[in-house]
């Protein structure tokens, strides 16, 4: 028998999906200057797609087709970046706190069957 | 799987940015350089990104690969080479200064203040942006670590 529910798996898959992503960004961001760099996305809903048929898919990640702005070939751009980090550390704290609360309910159940 | 990877490639980031503007702060420094064998040779650092490998590293990538999560796309950067300026130097009549060749001229460094502070905001703007990275890690790990709490 599965102890936790679906949903509490698909959340701990979306938030290590969230963290991959959050690693990718940082790769980004570490070689904002480095000449020749391409720029790596990881496609989310792609990812999670795989990762709910099988808990072993790799998640997709692509290197960006966005144009080099600069002379040395490298396309990160730092406020797309920045945009998508911020967005990727809420979607993160958001499925963080409905795993807390989800957590708090079955806390809640169990107390209430051990004072039955 | 590795949660500090993310804080890892911040640092590679901060620590290569701030390399770069220790040579920046050298060239500013010696702008006005000059000496018996020549002036002072304007340097600039060059990045290079690398695959995470350190033996750490691949241990947790070859286990993370097993586990299905996990990818060879993530890159470190570190500093490729620091590599000398050889344009010319900017010749300055001084016929006085004893350094100063047949017609009079010296030889000063090819630096244009300009072009260094450009490249000094650069760098803390990149600076800034892999410290950003490393606080919105730091938040989001937090964030996991309160679910243990009640």
């Amino acid at each position: 028998m599965n102890l936790f529910p679906q949903n509490l798996t698909t959340l701990e898959r979306v938030m290590d999906l969230r963290m991959e992503n959050q690693r990718v960004i940082a790769s980004n961001l570490a070689n904002i200057d480095t000449p020749g760099y391409t720029a790596q996305r990881l496609d989310f809903e792609a990812s999670m797609q795989n990762a709910l048929e099988s808990a072993d898919a790799p998640p997709v990640i692509e290197p960006s087709a966005e144009p080099s702005r600069s002379a040395d070939g490298n396309n990160v751009d730092m406020e797309v970046e920045l945009g998508q980090m911020s967005r990727n550390r809420i979607l993160y704290s958001v499925s963080s706190q409905l795993m807390a609360s989800k957590l708090r309910q079955y806390s809640t159940m169990l107390d209430a069957e051990h004072q039955a | 799987m590795n949660d500090f990877v993310a804080l890892d490639l911040a640092s590679a980031g901060m620590h290569a940015q701030r390399q770069r503007m220790a040579v920046i702060a050298e060239n500013l420094a010696n702008q006005n350089t000059i000496g018996p064998n020549g002036p002072y040779q304007r340097k600039e650092v060059v990045f290079r990104a690398t695959p995470l490998n350190s033996f750490d590293d691949s241990l947790q990538a070859a286990l993370d690969k097993a586990a299905g999560v996990g990818n060879d796309n993530l890159k470190t950067v570190g500093v490729a080479e620091v590599r000398c300026d050889n344009s010319p130097p900017e010749r300055r009549y001084e016929p006085n200064n004893p350094l100063a060749d047949a017609q009079g001229n010296v030889a000063y460094p090819n630096i244009s203040i300009f072009r260094e502070m450009t490249d000094m905001v650069e760098a803390s703007r990149s600076y800034e942006a892999n410290l950003a990275v490393a606080k919105a890690t730091q938040d989001m790990q937090t964030s996991a670590l309160s679910l243990a709490q009640r």
